[in-house]
């Protein structure tokens, strides 16, 4: 186990905008969590997910023009269930399909058909319901307003407590250099920043991103490049003998390969069938921000001279 | 150290480098994980993201085996040219910079060159698949240098001024002697692991799940029938197929540009989800919308209720669904004409069924005993299951004491396929007529008798009929009659009708026997068993009560029957005597 050691930071007199940050986030996720999820009628099962999957490939199907397909296509060739899953799957997250999916005219079993589309509507309804769909950002969303209150929400207690925690390291550590402003226009800025790269970069989905975790990789990466000379201690753990456990000193910079090259990797390994409940593009967005962040802090602006507790080393 | 360190130089004395403890190298290997973990994942990324879906669709398939081993491959090559390009470049990979450490040459204490580092790596790497092992040398060898290092000629120091001592005796030897106990058995695990591998190729037990199953349909409709869903639909009302295959052949009729068999889809899923019956209701009404000319389209009028049978029979449905009804109705004779011509592998114990049931229903007893023998020997081990069940509980029917001895029952113990509750009954009551019911045999029926609690109580008043009063048991079974359904109603039925007593009891007998709109061979016989009971406890009136329930072409039937059999028919006031052909 390493994890970063920050003391002395986490003081309410050297982070206080850190603290109120996070107390917004936690008061909010409080006033917003929906722990009742809606009934998932449409894709509890795997035979739905089949159906749907077929639906799915004639709506595919015809968008295709009769010119563009090959002569050796056989669409009555049975496909597996397995693959019917996988285009099932990938139905869901196409908003144009599942939007126009009500007037669209499928062919098959009628009455499946019509109980399919009697349950989609079922489940769109509630799902706009939710609160993480109505504050969350969305692909295809118009409202302005959510750019900025996505940051504030959260997904369930793990989300909030793991970005909450690396927030109060990195943000009082930002905040200590810095300052209050700095910090909430780097957390504000690079949250949109964080949406933006959504938007790009991610595929369409239906589901609605939520998390700090855009304005939070702007916040590690500003302290990263307008620090990158400091190394910070690390706490490290691997048995209780003596010389197994201690503190080690880490550039700061060691934030990019254990944190931003993990993203782009996993979004890249992500398909797009499947899709992930994380949002890599937001991490990446938020982190592009961050490093410009902190480069125009470097030459900008004089950092603060109070220093961190832990003595710079080399 | 096993053996003895053929590359170990001599004179160690006077160097000036210190050797870099284990714990630094463990928390210097820690870091580069850390470091190297993230990378190495952006590597293979493209190949995980394929590896990925390949693995929900398509499992057991040669390509994702061959992406994994791709995926591993670039991952390992990844480590052994990151290893090698720090080690080359700064003497240290990142975790032993951080820790002040380096990695430099025996003699001359530089730098490794690029193939030293690089030969360093891939043993390095080599020694992860021995279970990581030879890392153990790290702490019995003298200067901490474990294969890896012995083969570049490396040896890792400290910049600390507080360096390793080295291994303490008693730590070379625990790990020698761990390296011995791993050697013996991972050299046992791959002799016996081979060995087994070389006697299985032999046997040729290799079969790849593609051989079996491979096909997304139903394996039992043939794959060159013309309306698929017919067939599996004929399969699953002749209990030779079971919903799933109903349910895939439906939805592929749907799903496929021809829709020439759409009512048969809609006509399939209305017997399957007959549970519903508003859906059912649904599907039926939905397939004369669909192709009002069709056959699928008289079948549904005739499950509505809205027909009394079918005018043609060409569909493999038609004729399954036909045979049933000729069964409910008790025309023997015309079951046994219209099973001649079923001719599907698939229904081949459905055919035998009903061929020795019509024997047995027309008193042909040795014929049917004979086509039972026959079949026995032909039979796959669930339609022999079904096949001797009813025969044990016909034979026990017509003798039930501890001399009678059914080939039929003692077919059923060697029976291994799942149970049933017609095999727990037959095997059940087998055990009653002997009047011997032994505490195992009861056993193996625990986890159906929890499943149907109403065959648990029947259950239980057969096996307790000793000690119970007859009261007792005709109330328990009168409950059981009104309350349950299917197999148990009827079962209980029967006992009921053989342990009756009361007039209240002969009364609702007949109350029952009269709701219950089948004319089947088991109807038949309970109505017989009442008749006989009633004539033969003086009960005149009642007699002629259950007379009367049978329709002429019935009692005309057992008039041949006792005819054949050289009995007679109780005499009955009321019921109308026929001459027999």
């Amino acid at each position: 186990m390493i994890i970063p050691w920050l003391r002395g930071l986490m003081s309410w007199s050297r982070a206080p905008l850190t603290w109120t940050l996070i107390a917004i986030n936690v008061v909010i996720f409080l006033m917003t969590y929906d722990a009742s999820r809606p009934r998932q009628t449409l894709f509890s099962t795997s035979e739905e997910i089949v159906r749907t999957g077929h639906l799915y490939q004639q709506y595919l199907d015809a968008k295709v023009k009769p010119s563009d397909l090959d002569e050796a296509d056989d669409k009555d060739k049975p496909v597996s269930k397995d693959q019917w899953i996988l285009i099932g799957s990938r139905s869901l997250r196409d908003p144009d399909f599942l939007k126009n999916a009500k007037s669209f005219n499928f062919h098959g079993d009628d009455i499946a058909i019509s109980q399919w589309k009697t349950n989609l509507e079922k489940f769109q309804s509630e799902l706009e319901r939710k609160n993480s769909h109505v504050l969350g950002l969305l692909t295809d969303s118009h409202r302005p307003l959510t750019w900025i209150t996505y940051q504030f929400m959260h997904a369930g207690w793990i989300h909030l407590f793991s970005n909450m925690m690396l927030f109060l390291i990195f943000g009082a550590a930002l905040e200590a250099i810095a300052g209050s402003y700095v910090l909430v226009i780097v957390y504000l800025l690079g949250g949109i920043a964080g949406g933006l790269g959504f938007m790009l970069l991610s595929p369409q989905t239906l589901a609605p991103m939520i998390g700090a975790s855009g304005s939070l990789s702007a916040v590690m990466a500003a302290y990263a490049v307008a620090e990158k000379k400091r190394r910070v201690a690390f706490f490290y753990f691997l048995s209780p003998m003596q010389g197994y456990y201690g503190q080690i000193f880490l550039p700061t910079l060691m934030i990019f390969p254990l944190c931003f090259v993990a993203d782009v990797a996993s979004y890249l390994a992500t398909p797009i069938e499947l899709g992930s409940g994380v949002a890599y593009t937001a991490h990446l967005g938020g982190m592009v921000f961050g490093v410009a962040a902190g480069l125009i802090l470097r030459r900008t602006q004089p950092l603060r001279s109070q220093r961190l507790s832990q003595p710079s080393v080399h | 150290m096993v053996f003895r360190d053929l590359s170990e130089t001599e004179n160690k004395k006077g160097s000036s480098l210190k050797l870099a403890s284990v714990s630094d190298r463990l928390v210097a290997f820690a870091i580069d994980v850390f470091i190297f973990s993230p990378v190495i994942q952006l590597a293979v990324a493209p190949v995980m993201k394929k590896i990925e879906v390949m693995s929900i669709a398509a499992p057991d398939s040669m390509e994702l085996i061959t992406l994994m081993a791709v995926a591993g491959a670039l991952g390992l090559l990844s480590v052994v040219a990151l290893q090698t390009f720090f080690v080359a470049t700064w003497a240290a990979t990142p975790g032993k910079l951080f820790l002040k450490l380096r990695v430099l040459a025996i003699d001359g204490q530089k730098k490794l060159s690029i193939a030293q580092a690089a030969l360093r790596s891939l043993i390095w790497v080599f020694e992860i698949f021995f279970f990581f092992l030879p890392f153990l040398e790290v702490l019995s060898q003298r200067h901490r240098r474990p294969l890896h290092d012995r083969a570049s000629e490396s040896v890792v120091v400290t910049l600390k001024a507080q360096g390793d001592e080295g291994p303490h005796p008693l730590e070379t030897q625990f790990v020698r002697q761990v390296l011995i106990v791993c050697a013996v058995f991972v050299s046992s695990w791959v002799f016996f692991g081979v060995a087994r591998v070389y006697r299985l190729s032999l046997v040729g037990n290799f079969k790849k799940s593609e051989l079996i199953g491979n096909s997304t349909l139903c394996p039992q409709v043939d794959t060159d029938s013309p309306n698929r869903v017919d067939e599996a639909l004929a399969l699953y009302l002749a209990k030779s197929a079971n919903e799933d295959c109903v349910m895939v052949e439906a939805d592929f009729a749907f799903w496929a540009t021809d829709s020439g068999n759409k009512a048969w889809g809609y006509l399939a899923k209305a017997v399957v989800l007959r549970e519903d019956h508003k859906l059912a209701d649904v599907y039926l009404k939905k397939v004369c919308q669909e192709n009002a000319q069709s056959e699928a389209c008289e079948i549904s009028k005739l499950l509505q209720e809205k027909s009394p049978g079918l005018k043609a029979a060409e569909s493999l449905t038609a004729r399954v669904l036909r045979i049933e009804q000729l069964d409910r109705q008790g025309a023997f004779a015309d079951v046994a004409k219209e099973i001649q011509n079923l001719d599907h592998p698939s229904l081949v114990g459905y055919r035998i069924r009903h061929q020795i049931g019509s024997f047995w229903a027309n008193h042909n007893l040795d014929q049917a005993r004979g086509a039972f023998q026959v079949a026995i020997a032909a039979l796959g081990p669930i339609s022999k299951r079904d096949i001797s069940s009813w025969m044990c509980l016909e034979e026990l029917a017509l003798e039930c004491s501890p001399s009678s001895s059914a080939r039929a029952c003692s077919e059923i113990k060697k029976v291994n396929s799942e149970t049933n509750l017609e095999t727990a009954w037959a095997q059940i009551k087998s055990q009653a007529c002997q009047r011997h019911f032994s505490e195992p045999g009861l056993t193996r029926y625990h986890d159906l008798m929890r499943t149907y609690p109403d065959f648990a109580t029947l259950v239980q008043v057969v096996v307790e009929s000793d000690s119970r009063s007859l009261a007792q048991r005709e109330q328990t079974l009168r409950n059981l009659v009104v309350s349950s359904r299917g197999f148990v109603q009827s079962a209980a039925l029967s006992e009921w009708i053989e342990t009756a007593q009361t007039e209240k009891s002969w009364a609702e007998i007949q109350t029952e026997l009269k709701k219950i709109k089948r004319r089947d061979w088991v109807w038949q016989r309970q109505v017989k068993t009442a008749w006989e009971k009633a004539v033969a406890t003086g009960r005149g009136e009642k007699s002629n009560a259950f007379a009367k329930m049978l329709d002429e072409k019935v009692q005309n039937h057992w008039g041949v029957i006792e005819r054949a059999a050289g009995a007679r028919l109780p005499a009955s006031t009321s019921a109308p005597k026929k001459e027999g052909p």
